[in-house]
Formats: C-alpha cells, sequence, structure tokens
C-alpha cells in the first residue's frame, strides 16, 4: 500500500470534515442524554431560590422539593407573581429581574398579606465580582429587607442605598444599605425591586382583599 | 517495553514532583486562582483536568500518524473542546452545585495551557499508554497544587473543609472567642500569593530544578 500522502489538500480538507461531523454527532448525543438530568437541576435550583425568599433555607435537594409542593399554592416557576402558604399565611412571591455591573441580576421578594412589607428576598447574579458585588447572593444582605416597607404616597420607595446617602425624607422602613464597594451592583438591586414591584404593583394591592 | 517499565514510572511520577506543571513549569495558574476559594471546586476542577488530559492524550496519540501537520493544532483543539463539553455536561447534570460554582472555568479548561503543551509535546510524538499516564501524571500534579491552596484557602477564609466546620463555633469573636475568617483568603489574589509560596518551599526542597 502506497503511502498516505496526509499533507496533501484534498487529505487535509476530508480529515477535517470527517472529524467535525464525528464530533458533532457525539456531542448532540451526549447533550440530548443528558438534557433531562439537567434540566430537572436546574428547575430544582430555582425552586431552592423561591423557597430562599421565604427565608427557608438550607435544605436538602428532596426536602427542597416536597417543601415547595407544600408551600407554594399558586404559580409555575418561571411566572411573574407566585403564591405561597407558609404556617397558615397567605404570602405573595414576586419574581424581580435586573440588570447588575457584568451580568443579569435576577430574585424574588416575598410579601406579607398588608401587601405593605417584605417577608423575605433572595437574589442571585450570573457574573458579578466576587466578595464585592456577588454579596448579594449572600443571607446577612437579603436578611436586612426582611419586615421593610415598600409604598410611601403610593409608589415604591424600597431602596438599596449607600450608608448615609438616602433621602432624608425617607425613614428607616424603607431602604437598606448598599452592599460596601458594590455600588453599581447595589444600583443594579435597587433599580431591579423598584421596577418589579412597580410592574406587579396590581397584584400586590389584591393581596389586601 | 512493558507497561510498568522505569521509564514509563518517571513519565507518571515526573509531572507529580521534579516537573510539576505549576510549581515547576509555571502553567495553568489562571484556572488556579479562580476555582480554589474552596476545597470541593478545586478537587473537582483538579478531576476534570486530569480526566481530559489523560483523554485528550490518548486520543491524540492514537491518531497522530494520521493528523495532517498543518491542522494538527485544530485537531488538538477540537479532541479537547469535545472533551470538555462531555465533561461539563456530565457535571451539571450530576453536580450541579459544582458546575454553576466552577462556572466558565470548566469551558476555559479548552485554553488550559497544560493541555495544549502535554499534546504538542507528548501525545504527537508517543504511544497511548505512555501519553495516558503522562496525562494523569500532569493532571494530577495540578490537582495536588490546587487542593493543597483549597485546603488553605477555605480553612483560613471559612473556618470549613468541604463545608464542615473545623474552626468550632465558640472560638469566634461574635461567639465571645478570639477567632475570625481571613476575609483576603478568599479573594484571588491570596490563591497567587499561595502558589508562589508552594513553589518557594517547593524549589528549597529540591535545590535541583533548572530555573
Amino acid at each position: 500500500m502506497a503511502k498516505l500522502n496526509t499533507n496533501s489538500n484534498i487529505y487535509t480538507i476530508i480529515y477535517a470534515s470527517v472529524m467535525v461531523i464525528l464530533v458533532a454527532g457525539l456531542l448532540a448525543v451526549v447533550s440530548s442524554v443528558l438534557k433531562p438530568t439537567q434540566d430537572a437541576n436546574v428547575a430544582l435550583d430555582q425552586k431552592t431560590q423561591i423557597l430562599a425568599s421565604l427565608n427557608i433555607r438550607d435544605l436538602s435537594n428532596a426536602e427542597a422539593e416536597a417543601k415547595y409542593n407544600e408551600v407554594i399554592t399558586e404559580g409555575e416557576l418561571n411566572s411573574p407573581t407566585l403564591k405561597a402558604n407558609v404556617d397558615g399565611e397567605e404570602k405573595l412571591i414576586v419574581a424581580v429581574k435586573g440588570a447588575g455591573l457584568w451580568g443579569p441580576l435576577w430574585g424574588w421578594v416575598s410579601i406579607n398579606k398588608d401587601g405593605e412589607t417584605i417577608y423575605g428576598t433572595f437574589f442571585n447574579h450570573e457574573s458579578e465580582t466576587a466578595g464585592l458585588g456577588a454579596r448579594i447572593k449572600e443571607q446577612w444582605f437579603q436578611d436586612e429587607f426582611k419586615n421593610k416597607k415598600i409604598y410611601q404616597d403610593g409608589k415604591v420607595a424600597l431602596g438599596v442605598y449607600k450608608q448615609g446617602k438616602a433621602p432624608s425624607t425617607l425613614s428607616a422602613d424603607y431602604y437598606v444599605d448598599a452592599v460596601t464597594g458594590a455600588t453599581l451592583t447595589s444600583n443594579g438591586v435597587n433599580d431591579m425591586i423598584q421596577k418589579c414591584l412597580t410592574e406587579n404593583q396590581s397584584a400586590i394591592e389584591a393581596l389586601k382583599n | 517495553m512493558s507497561l510498568f517499565s522505569k521509564e514509563n514510572g518517571e513519565v507518571f511520577m515526573g509531572p507529580l514532583n521534579l516537573n510539576n506543571p505549576i510549581a515547576v513549569q509555571v502553567l495553568g495558574i489562571c484556572s488556579a486562582l479562580a476555582v480554589t476559594s474552596q476545597l470541593k471546586p478545586a478537587i473537582v476542577m483538579g478531576l476534570s483536568v486530569t480526566v481530559i488530559t489523560a483523554f485528550s492524550n490518548v486520543i491524540i496519540s492514537l491518531i497522530r500518524k494520521t493528523i495532517p501537520n498543518r491542522i494538527r493544532i485544530i485537531v488538538q483543539l477540537v479532541v479537547v473542546a469535545a472533551l470538555v463539553t462531555v465533561v461539563s455536561n456530565i457535571l451539571k447534570a450530576y453536580v450541579y452545585d459544582v458546575s454553576v460554582q466552577l462556572s466558565v472555568y470548566v469551558g476555559l479548561i479548552i485554553t488550559n495551557c497544560i493541555l495544549m503543551g502535554r499534546l504538542e509535546a507528548f501525545a504527537m510524538q508517543n504511544g497511548p499508554w505512555e501519553s495516558f499516564l503522562d496525562g494523569i501524571g500532569n493532571g494530577l500534579g495540578y490537582a495536588i497544587v490546587l487542593v493543597a491552596v483549597g485546603f488553605v484557602r477555605e480553612i483560613l477564609g471559612f473556618g470549613t473543609l468541604l463545608d464542615f466546620q473545623i474552626i468550632p463555633d465558640s472560638a469566634f469573636v461574635e461567639n465571645g472567642g478570639l477567632y475570625m475568617n481571613n476575609g483576603m483568603m478568599t479573594m484571588p489574589a491570596m490563591a497567587l500569593i499561595l502558589v508562589a509560596c508552594f513553589i518557594w518551599v517547593h524549589r528549597s526542597i529540591n535545590k535541583n530544578i533548572e530555573q
């Protein structure tokens, strides 16, 4: 057998084409085989995030699934608002989405039956700076929102301000301190909350009835 | 040549110590900074790189005589990229929380200099078995350093190891003790300093390493 000339143009082109087709086929198979497991993981992760906004944290995967089914009474994972029943009290969960410094921010804000005060929050991010903006994902920041008030004169007043920089007309019930060193991410959280709570104002007011 | 000959032993053991990819060749530092703030992602990243280096080495070694010389780097990249995509999919399916933590860094294994270096320098000239040993050796050499750095950063930065509390709660300032976690350790810069310390110790012990 004559030795194959591995440097000819024809050989190179055929080699590259065959390689690409083989690899594409392999990746397509792997991806479609694993897709259902991955989707289940994503859904479960979202459920634990929604539960965190109801101050239900640190659950194992199985517990989270069961607790979610027990607590959430209305709404799908992707709906703008969900309803929950925590220890006999009705809560409204509003999904919030916005932009941080480097990428998207999202989260859930749960509101008490009075339609006025925050029950709990959860925020997450895709690519905020580790140790600075990324700290909005930490519980101490999210817990700052507990029992804060939302509306002043019929408008969403709840905000995130740098320490000492909140407008003097606003009482401390209406704002939380920003994350030190992460002004732009904190502003993102502020804008995201104000925008999404305003958009869902009718649903929040309907709570009072 | 037998499977476990002396030469093969050296191929495997070299990168663990005297030819360590991070400590001696100073390759693959970028990901070492990003994923070592805790031990678990460091271990998963180390294992992922080991598996990918080993298998891409074997595949390239098997097809090395058929690869057209002009597109050999492209062929190497395709093989690595395909393996990385498979590993990344497996991580997403079975250890979702770790894959979220590792985020883009699994994808960036494709550009990890250790991989391309081993493919081009070793797998293109050697048989599959030697290449496999070389890949495992280099992957583990990388993993050892990552795990060492992750160990120090997690215990000093968070007081935990693999999420288990190691420093007792009562020792912390908030509970009346005298101890505080060192927040600096959670920053990427500390990984660089720790890797440097690691290299320093390693070179003091092995004085004969060529600079």
